[in-house]
């Protein structure tokens, strides 16, 4: 590599003549510089040659599931605001959300696992359920705007679950 | 240059209302990027992350869009910013100084001989763990301009820095790399100084 005075001068030009960078007035005195100079001429080579290195590498494939995985980040941030490390909490579900989600195969994958687990792990209940107004407010709230009990890690409360069974049973 | 922005017209398309104009910019852009963070980031699983980290803010920034630039200038700038932040985590400077991958590069184009894709296959190893030493700004500032053909003016908007910088960025960048890679033996071809007027 040439460590001349010159073309020191030159030396940060040459990349930028690469990139069709220079203004016409300076791309022509560099132009000019590389007719007489070879060491010059030489380093814009292996300039070159780093950029046909780097353009000549096989792109990575996108994987085919990132657009499905890029969807159900946007549900989830659009269906609520906990963080995703923040504990469970009772939160009120949308319709809306419960709809779209009843749409989606994953939906419906959750609604099947859940009806299941509620199968599988419920009690037979013993007598009377506990009264509307027995329970808390927020739970209330809950209850009463659920339309579907798919999302099961919205519910911390067991009593609320086995009231939504009931009022579902006695509506079907 | 005044040619129309067509991604700009689909991000204000998708603001609108058109959730399919959304999925249109996923589809023109998800590769470039993937592309350009994987290897800023020096790794796959985390450049497919932040890909979807990108377009979950383009996503969520659609009421408040307004087209100052160009579109793909912003999601550089979203995906650079979001990069630099994850690179700057102890975490993946260890795990990441790794070297080649074995299986890239490859040759894109006609078959040459035997004796060039050996060669080739050396710079190309060579190129990319030089470009895995890097500074981060530097490995930037270079596959944004050399790779994803931006314009100094759109890197320096990408990263947030003059377009003075950027000259200087990529500069450094490239006679790193070049310099590297004759020391290390994947001494790049003999050219001619000059060929094609460079766009």
């Amino acid at each position: 590599m040439s460590h001349d005075p010159i073309c020191a001068r030159f030396a940060e030009d040459l990349s930028a003549l690469l990139d069709g960078e220079l203004a016409p007035a300076r791309e022509a005195e560099v132009r000019a510089h590389l007719e007489g100079c070879a060491a010059c001429r030489d380093r814009v080579g292996a300039l070159r040659g780093v950029d046909e290195a780097l353009r000549a590498a096989a792109p990575p494939a996108v994987p085919a599931d990132l657009r499905a995985r890029l969807r159900a980040r946007i549900e989830e941030a659009d269906g609520g605001t906990r963080a995703p490390d923040a504990p469970p909490r009772v939160a009120p579900v949308t319709p809306r959300r419960s709809r779209r989600w009843q749409r989606s195969s994953l939906g419906a994958a959750l609604t099947a696992a859940a009806a299941l687990a509620l199968y599988l792990t419920l009690p037979r209940l013993p007598g009377p359920l506990p009264g509307l107004d027995e329970l808390p407010a927020e739970e209330l709230a809950l209850v009463m705007e659920l339309e579907t009990i798919e999302d099961l890690e919205v519910i911390a409360n067991l009593e609320v679950l086995e009231l939504m069974v009931a009022m579902e049973e006695g509506a079907s | 240059m005044d040619e129309p922005d067509e991604d700009v017209r689909l991000m204000l398309a998708f603001s609108a209302g058109d959730v399919h104009a959304f999925d249109r910019l996923f589809e023109r852009w998800s590769a470039p990027l993937l592309r350009y963070l994987e290897r800023l980031l020096r790794d796959a699983a985390s450049a497919e992350e932040l890909v979807q980290e990108v377009f979950l803010r383009v996503h969520r920034a659609r009421d408040r869009y307004r087209p100052d630039a160009r579109f793909s200038t912003w999601l550089y700038r979203i995906g650079t910013n979001l990069a630099l932040n994850e690179l700057r985590r102890p975490r993946l400077r260890a795990v990441h100084e790794s070297a080649d991958d074995p299986e890239r590069p490859e040759l894109a184009g006609a078959v040459p001989d035997p004796d060039e894709v050996v060669d080739a296959r050396r710079r190309g190893l060579a190129v990319e763990r030089e470009l895995r030493a890097l500074p981060e700004r530097q490995r930037a500032a270079l596959l944004l301009s050399a790779v994803e053909g931006l314009s100094y003016a759109e890197v320096a908007g990408a990263l947030e820095v003059s377009e003075q910088a950027v000259k200087a960025l990529v500069h450094r960048a490239r006679s790193t790399l070049a310099e590297r890679m004759a020391a290390g033996g994947g001494a790049p071809p003999e050219t001619a100084g000059e060929r094609e007027k460079p766009t």
